[in-house]
């Protein structure tokens, strides 16, 4: 009886195990939909309201939830204070304080970074044109991710399953 | 407005190196005029009406490109995008009413400027408010406690701007010869509010709506359909549109304050379009500045007709 429940147990959670691997892939890809989705709100405020950079950015924090909340607040409060001589510096700061906790691959990590040269620096055509093209290879990036992940979670399943029957056989 | 937040505010849209600079000669802010940069050039301060080249180990500070830049973000808050529309006027108001002008290549547009690449020069011209400066004139311009309308003429520089920004607030909050109330004000070059994100700057009266960067023909149209102004205040009327507004405001019973260029009453009278608002008693009242001893002070002040009420205030 106990190897029964023993073996249930380690299926159970090598199964669980492969589930979440599944669910983090899932996550993973609403992560970067969301900043997708901020850096396009912000190209739209810039657009329409004209506004300078530090009053989007606050604007902006006041309608999203943590840690793009404190991440736009935080660009705000050194935009006011103008202590860096540009602005993707302090776009650069920021996103190191606080997006490292979403454990980005380095890759959008550094895409992500990269938007902060763009902003402010050009006219508004020209930024809209640079930004489009940046909205475009991030789209890439996140249907690329999108084909991948259901493969990959039905792989993660598959594994989690037989890993536990693995470790089953040989323990029995 | 305090002299620290004044310094504060100044001192925070220039570079680094050059606050520093300025920082160490504990300049008093209330004498500060004007600051200049540009490229490779000297620094200089404009302070107590006198020039002062700022020093470094013991020579003249060279402006360099990258001062020029930097400040040029701090001005803009790291938004050029932002400041377009101002930039394509010469000059970017900033919190406190402060204006830095550039200068640099100007970009056109179908024939209209629409910004400036390259900037080379910078000059940050501190905001000072005179309050008082309007209280000889309100005898002369108020009648049964109405305000009377009002043209003030001056040549540039002299102190026209001042004048009214401190008729506008007085007439707005009231004093001893009328009675607070609404003033409508088209600040076309935001001179008069020294507007900064819609907020203005310099202190205008409790009952007054600003139209901050509008043309003035539209904004006067604008105010008086939106805000039922008693007083419509204008700087530097000049094209025919003005005039027309300014007309339209008239039959719409609202008193006028508005300004005009020239040196005395005989120059405007020959410029083509004022001959016939001159002629057709638009302004009661004529007020003519002259800058030849200090700025703002008033050389004459004629009634409607063209007769001198006073001279030399």
């Amino acid at each position: 009886m106990q190897r029964i429940i023993g073996s249930v147990l380690i299926i159970s959670a090598t199964t669980m195990a492969g589930i979440m691997y599944g669910n983090n892939l899932k996550e993973y890809v609403k992560k970067l939909l969301d900043i997708r989705q901020i850096l396009q709100m912000i190209q739209g405020e810039m657009s329409y309201t004209t506004a300078p950079l530090g009053n989007i950015f606050y604007d902006l924090s006041r309608k999203v939830r943590e840690p793009y909340k404190s991440w736009l607040k935080s660009i705000s409060n050194e935009t006011e204070k103008r202590e860096e001589d540009r602005f993707e510096k302090i776009w650069s700061k920021c996103t190191d304080r606080y997006l490292q906790t979403l454990y980005l691959k380095k890759e959008h990590y550094l895409k992500i970074k990269e938007y902060g040269i763009y902003l402010g620096q050009m006219d508004k055509t020209s930024f809209e044109k640079t930004s489009n093209t940046y909205m475009e290879q991030m789209d890439y990036e996140i249907q690329k991710l999108r084909g991948e992940i259901d493969a990959k979670r039905k792989i993660g399943n598959c594994i989690g399953v037989m890993s536990g029957i693995f470790i089953v056989v040989i323990l029995l | 407005m305090k002299i620290n937040q004044k310094k504060e505010q100044v001192l925070k849209i220039l570079a680094k190196n050059v606050r520093l600079l300025i920082e160490k000669e504990k300049y008093d802010f209330d004498k500060v005029q004007e600051i200049h940069l540009r490229i490779g050039r000297e620094l200089y301060v404009v302070y107590d009406n006198k020039e002062r080249f700022l020093k470094e180990c013991g020579e003249c500070h060279i402006v360099t490109k990258e001062e020029v830049r930097e400040t040029m973000e701090y001005i803009s808050q790291y938004s050029i995008y932002a400041y377009e529309q101002q930039i394509s006027n010469g000059f970017i108001t900033v919190e406190g009413g402060h204006r830095a002008g550039v200068s640099g290549k100007v970009v056109q547009t179908c024939g209209q400027i629409k910004t400036i690449q390259y900037v080379s020069s910078i000059n940050i011209r501190v905001a000072h408010e005179v309050k008082g400066c309007a209280d000889k004139i309100f005898p002369y311009v108020i009648q049964n406690g109405s305000f009377l309308h009002t043209l003030v003429i001056s040549p540039p520089g002299c102190g026209k701007t001042t004048l009214i920004r401190d008729m506008i607030r007085q007439i707005s909050d009231g004093n001893q010869y009328i009675k607070g109330c609404t003033v409508g004000v088209a600040d076309e070059r935001s001179e008069l509010g020294a507007c900064y994100q819609g907020r203005p700057q310099n202190d205008l009266g409790l009952r007054t709506d600003i139209l901050d960067c509008c043309p003035k023909a539209e904004g006067v149209l604008l105010l008086i359909r939106s805000m039922s102004p008693k007083v419509i205040a204008v700087d530097e009327i000049g094209t025919e549109d003005d005039l027309k507004s300014l007309g339209y405001a008239l039959t719409c019973g609202c008193r006028l304050l508005a300004s005009v260029h020239g040196r005395n009453l005989e120059e405007v009278k020959n410029k083509p379009l004022f001959e016939k608002i001159i002629r057709n008693r638009y302004f009661d009242r004529y007020i003519v500045l002259s800058g030849e001893v200090k700025p703002g002070m008033v050389k004459e002040i004629y009634d409607k007709r063209g007769a001198i009420l006073c001279r030399e205030l």
